[in-house]
């Protein structure tokens, strides 16, 4: 990989005993464009044979962990005994790259990062740079070279800077007892502190895990099984700059400028909301009370069939995705600031939840499946 | 014809003789050169074979060495005394040959190389070249100690050192490895069973009897008897730095079974007061070293350090110890210009010094400085509405480097004696109330300040 800056940048991956997923994903890890070996560890926890066995296959550096806690918990204790260990071990890094055992690695995972990289060193407003979009499906993902600002943290892959890390994640990190979710806790607003990440329209990892903590087979049939996965390599990605804070304004007012406002009278979960065209920008407008507001936006990411278990992917009360091969930009009106692009004749679309009994939503006729 | 024939014979065989003999001449004349190595026309008569032999172990280990890009550099304490004498010599004359072998001949045992880790890419490739030179090599290796800390980790032993023998020399590679706190690290030398203990003879190695610690040192390419070497650009000051090397791991151990017994404080305000005193341990190690005063973590931040591998949550400061005769008068301005102002200053430089600065919020950085008496050290405290004297009684000790929150600093190397001097036997427990007139257990009443130099040697701001 030419001109690589993610080279130097240690790799963690976050192991337990799944030795055959284990497997699969440093087989993906090691056919990675620009992947350096020798700054790749894993922390297993536990002394587990078989995932050390596989470690070692790889000929890479592997290390045990005595689990302490349970359940979630452990999770975290591991998570944090492992970057606080990597960064022992590679004391000039400036960031690690955490890495799950139940991810693959796309072929130009390294690319993306050493193209983006720069703009977590720059720019104190980012919290992250992850290879995962939580909304990004087969359905609603097109542009690989499409970067997007997001306030969630999804991990599944990401950059982690170590000024984060040493100044304010390890003083503090969840003490032993504290069943908390290691993800969940660094997405609460005392962890995260208003901070954005960088992500891919198309994920740069793919979570193939059915079994696991959190995991089982339903689960990963309704939300992970039909996400998207970038399997083109050396993808260049596009107007990197335009991530930075102000710099993604402008580009939002400019798309939203350029966005075509679609008829709102018609049911957004049916697939003719938006024309059969393609290349395209639309722009709908959902009720967002005040910035805590997600009813609409639930009601939507469920019937879309996206994530709909909280709330990710937005900025400012903004989200952005595709459908049908067009950009589809969703804005909260009025608590999202772009509320003002909405022209006055345009009603913001409401959605309440169904009621118990009936599987109704606000527009009739449900069940308008828009996955392909 | 028989005539004609024994002739031809004649001249034949005295050909064939001359050349033989010829022959014999210039492979013996080729052979002495070998030996004593070409470039080295004025052999004096009283070097023996062995320090030349010296000379090109050297020479084929810088070989073997660079076939396989690895980046050693030359920290053999003998060699670098001699070469810091004439070290202006050798700066300015980079590739000038040398008439002699002034250097690499010194008597010695062994000549001692340093390996960065992180440069070298672990190719067993290098070995196998070595044994095909002719060298019988060995490694040292032990457990990681980056790996030490509140987390229980295991993984691969890590290489330490590694000799290479070859004739009646050896070479000793020490393996460095980079620290938080922007050090260098390298691991003592301890044998295991199975090694041959008459392999090459350890005693006399200069590295390896502790762990040291040792700043990255700047490099310079030099040519030292006709051999290219990499040598520490200021050889003195590394041969300095040598002598006070000695490292010690903090405790994790003991560490851990301390929160066992009495679990961490992760409030809030233990959290806040923790950062607060690591960048003020930060900044005030920044402006000493900049200053070139040597200081260690004394009172209730060595405390922490040596109980639990932390900042103290409930201490209220962050507690130096300074040597007086290593006492300098730009201390109190580098300071005040470092952002942190006097609070207040106590005795004078002959009797009791003792200053304070103020950090961010309530955080002091209290400073004591320490007199050396014939059999012990003492430091001098004060009580400024009393002007009562206090005098806390130390065995002696020896400094030594530490790693406390990714910071390179000293400690007492003697630290249990330290530690119970100043906080008895049970310092095991953790005391919330401290009062620094009468719990420590060293503290002697020291009299009282004549009311006329209350205004020298009480000053508050």
């Amino acid at each position: 990989l030419k001109d690589n800056k993610v080279f130097d940048v240690p790799v963690a991956v976050i192991a337990g005993n799944r030795p055959n997923y284990l497997y699969r994903m440093l087989r993906s890890l090691l056919s990675a464009q620009g992947v350096n070996p020798q700054m790749i560890t894993v922390f297993i926890d536990g002394y587990y044979e078989e995932p050390m066995d596989v470690v070692e296959l790889f000929g890479l550096s592997g290390i045990q962990h005595t689990p302490i806690s349970i359940k979630n918990a452990r999770v975290s204790q591991h998570y944090k005994a492992s970057l606080t260990a990597t960064f022992n071990l590679f004391p000039d890094a400036k960031f690690a790259v955490v890495l799950e055992e139940d991810l693959d690695i796309s072929v130009d995972f390294f690319s993306f990062l050493s193209q983006s990289i720069h703009l977590l060193e720059e720019d104190e407003s980012l919290y992250c740079i992850s290879a995962w979009n939580d909304q990004g499906y087969e359905h609603t993902a097109e542009d690989p070279s499409l970067l997007y600002r997001v306030e969630t943290m999804p991990g599944l892959g990401w950059v982690l800077r170590k000024s984060l890390y040493k100044d304010e994640l390890e003083p503090k990190w969840p003490t032993p007892e504290k069943l908390w979710d290691w993800d969940m806790w660094m997405r609460m607003p005392e962890q995260r502190k208003g901070r954005e990440c960088i992500i891919p329209d198309i994920s740069r990892s793919y979570h193939f895990g059915i079994v696991g903590l959190n995991m089982n087979g339903y689960f990963h049939e309704a939300y992970f099984k039909k996400h998207k996965f970038n399997t083109v390599p050396n993808v260049q990605l596009k107007n990197v700059e335009s991530l930075r804070k102000e710099n993604y304004e402008t580009e939002i007012h400019r798309l939203l400028g350029e966005a075509e406002v679609l008829d709102h009278s018609k049911n957004p979960c049916e697939d003719s909301f938006v024309p059969d065209t393609e290349g395209r920008v639309y722009v709908m407008f959902i009720k967002m009370e005040q910035e805590a507001d997600f009813t609409t936006w639930t009601q939507l990411a469920k019937c879309l069939h996206i994530w709909d278990l909280d709330v990710r992917g937005n900025h400012k009360g903004l989200w952005r995705l595709f459908r049908k091969k067009n950009h589809f930009l969703v804005v909260g009106v009025p608590a999202s600031p772009y509320s003002s692009k909405k022209p006055s004749s345009v009603t913001p679309v409401y959605m309440e939840p169904p009621a118990k009994e009936e599987g109704a939503v606000a527009v009739p006729a449900v069940a308008a499946a828009e996955q392909t | 014809m028989q005539k004609i024939n024994r002739n031809v014979v004649l001249a034949l065989l005295s050909l064939t003789s001359l050349v033989f003999l010829l022959f014999q001449l210039c492979y013996y004349k080729f052979y002495l050169s070998q030996k004593n190595g070409a470039a080295f026309s004025k052999v004096r008569g009283s070097q023996s074979g062995q320090d030349s032999t010296r000379w090109h172990v050297v020479r084929k280990f810088l070989g073997l060495i660079s076939s396989h890009n690895i980046p050693v550099y030359l920290i053999d304490p003998l060699i670098l005394g001699l070469v810091a004498k004439d070290i202006e010599q050798i700066r300015s004359s980079p590739d000038g040959p040398s008439p002699e072998c002034k250097y690499f001949c010194a008597p010695r045992d062994f000549t001692t190389f340093a390996l960065l880790d992180k440069t070298w890419k672990h190719e067993a490739g290098l070995f196998r070249t070595a044994e095909k030179m002719g060298f019988q090599w060995l490694k040292i290796i032990n457990k990681d100690p980056r790996l030490d800390g509140m987390d229980d980790l295991s993984g691969m032993e890590i290489p330490l050192h590694y000799i290479f023998k070859l004739a009646s020399h050896a070479i000793h590679l020490v393996v460095f490895y980079e620290r938080s706190g922007n050090f260098l690290w390298h691991g003592p030398l301890r044998l295991k069973q199975h090694i041959d203990r008459k392999f090459v003879p350890f005693r006399k190695l200069h590295f390896g009897r502790y762990p040291g610690a040792y700043e990255k040192p700047e490099l310079l390419l030099v040519s030292i008897d006709d051999l290219k070497v990499q040598i520490p650009k200021n050889p003195s000051s590394f041969l300095q730095e040598m002598s006070h090397s000695r490292f010690l791991e903090c405790r994790y151990r003991e560490a851990r079974a301390f929160f066992q017994l009495y679990p961490d404080d992760a409030s809030l305000d233990a959290v806040e007061f923790r950062k607060k005193a690591k960048s003020l341990l930060h900044l005030a190690a920044l402006t000493l070293n900049n200053l070139g005063v040597k200081f260690w973590l004394s009172s209730g931040t060595c405390l922490g350090w040596y109980r639990q591998c932390n900042v103290i949550p409930h201490s209220k400061d962050v507690d130096l110890g300074i040597f007086i005769r290593d006492y300098k008068a730009d201390i109190i301005p580098a300071f005040q210009k470092a952002g942190l102002p006097l609070k207040h200053k106590f005795g004078k430089v002959e009797d009791s010094l003792e200053l304070s600065f103020q950090g961010e919020d309530d955080v002091k950085l209290d400073i004591f400085f320490f007199y050396e008496e014939d059999d012990h050290i003492w430091n001098g405290g004060t009580q400024a509405k009393s002007g009562k004297k206090f005098k806390y009684l130390f065995p002696k000790f020896t400094l030594c480097w530490t790693e406390f929150v990714e910071l390179k600093v000293h400690v007492p190397c003697e630290t249990l004696q330290y530690v119970e001097a100043n906080y008895g036997p049970e310092w095991k427990v953790p005391v919330k109330m401290w009062d620094w007139k009468s719990s420590p257990s060293n503290v002697q009443d020291n009299g009282v300040w004549p009311v006329d130099e209350w205004d020298d040697v009480i000053q508050i701001y």
